[in-house]
């Protein structure tokens, strides 16, 4: 195992809570915003599914997904699991990008696309819900800007 | 199993969700390698066109606005952005990053029309996150994080323009 594989392993996790948490995100959302959190959770998929491979290929065997995983404030409204759905792409978003730091070629590039995915989705989700700026100055970074 | 009687469990473990959370806690910092002792030529270079671009394109914000008082909201957060990253990537070179002459701030295309600025602004932000992507793959791993964040907050200001 690698410092690559572990960042990779740490992003297989953070995509599979992700997949999870659209789904009471989804829940909540009006026809118009629901399109957002699908095509969000179709892309966490596809990601995690590519990463999940990546490591196939190399031996290693991926985390699988825990049955459930906590949430860190009730989703109750639309209100609720958008704020929840920006969360999801932050803490996505700094998982991808710590693992910048300890990827080269194919594995850097995973990981930098997941980080302007997640940034971008972020963007979308803070628009949806009337939330100003609509974006970060250093996305990944948790701490405030 | 429901939800909530999983959460029980899993609050003790990291409060929140994206447990992504719960890696991060446990010692998996973005301060990996220490910063190396001396910058190699070409990632220098890398980083001072990245710099120089954000530059560019903070001054190309500050003309919007001044064209375009009523977008001032949404704008001077990016622009603030743009010189925030010059900053940031000054700080790990150790050097002050000039502004450039002017070279891609010129671009005849930000004074197009009515909704062109914007349109304008949005096409160089995507071509901007292309050129950081490029340098964020090419540089030492321990500029890639700075350089990879500036890439996906370009992406988000073109996404944020839309």
């Amino acid at each position: 195992m690698t410092r690559a594989d572990d960042r990779l392993m740490a992003a297989v996790v953070a995509e599979h809570a992700a997949i999870f948490g659209y789904g009471p995100v989804g829940a909540r959302l009006d026809a118009s915003t629901v399109t957002l959190a699908q095509a969000a959770e179709a892309a966490h998929r596809a990601r995690r599914d590519a990463v999940v491979m990546r490591l196939l290929q190399r031996g290693v065997k991926a985390p699988v997904a825990e049955a459930a995983y906590a949430l860190p404030a009730p989703v109750t409204d639309q209100a609720s699991a958008l704020k929840l759905a920006i969360m999801i792409e932050e803490r996505t978003a700094a998982i991808w990008r710590a693992a910048l730091i300890d990827t080269t070629g194919d594995d850097r590039r995973l990981a930098v696309d997941g980080l302007i995915d997640a940034a971008i989705r972020a963007t979308r989700f803070r628009k949806a819900a009337g939330v100003t700026p609509t974006t970060v100055a250093f996305p990944g970074r948790l701490e405030p800007n | 199993m429901t939800v909530l009687q999983r959460s029980r469990r899993s609050v003790l473990a990291a409060g929140s969700v994206v447990l992504a959370a719960a890696g991060l806690a446990s010692g998996c910092s973005v301060l990996g390698p220490d910063e190396p002792e001396s910058i190699k030529p070409p990632d220098a270079d890398a980083l001072r066109a990245v710099a120089r671009e954000s530059l560019d394109l903070a001054a190309r914000y500050d003309d919007a606005i001044a064209k375009n008082s009523n977008e001032s909201a949404r704008l001077a957060p990016i622009r603030d952005a743009h010189r925030e990253h010059a900053a940031a990537i000054g700080r790990s070179l150790d050097a002050t990053v000039a502004p450039s002459g002017g070279a891609a701030a010129a671009s005849p295309s930000a004074s197009a029309g009515s909704s062109g600025p914007l349109k304008a602004l949005q096409s160089a932000e995507r071509a901007a996150a292309e050129r950081a992507t490029t340098a964020c793959l090419a540089v030492a791993s321990y500029y890639a994080p700075l350089i990879g964040a500036i890439a996906a907050a370009r992406a988000s200001h073109a996404e944020a323009l839309s």
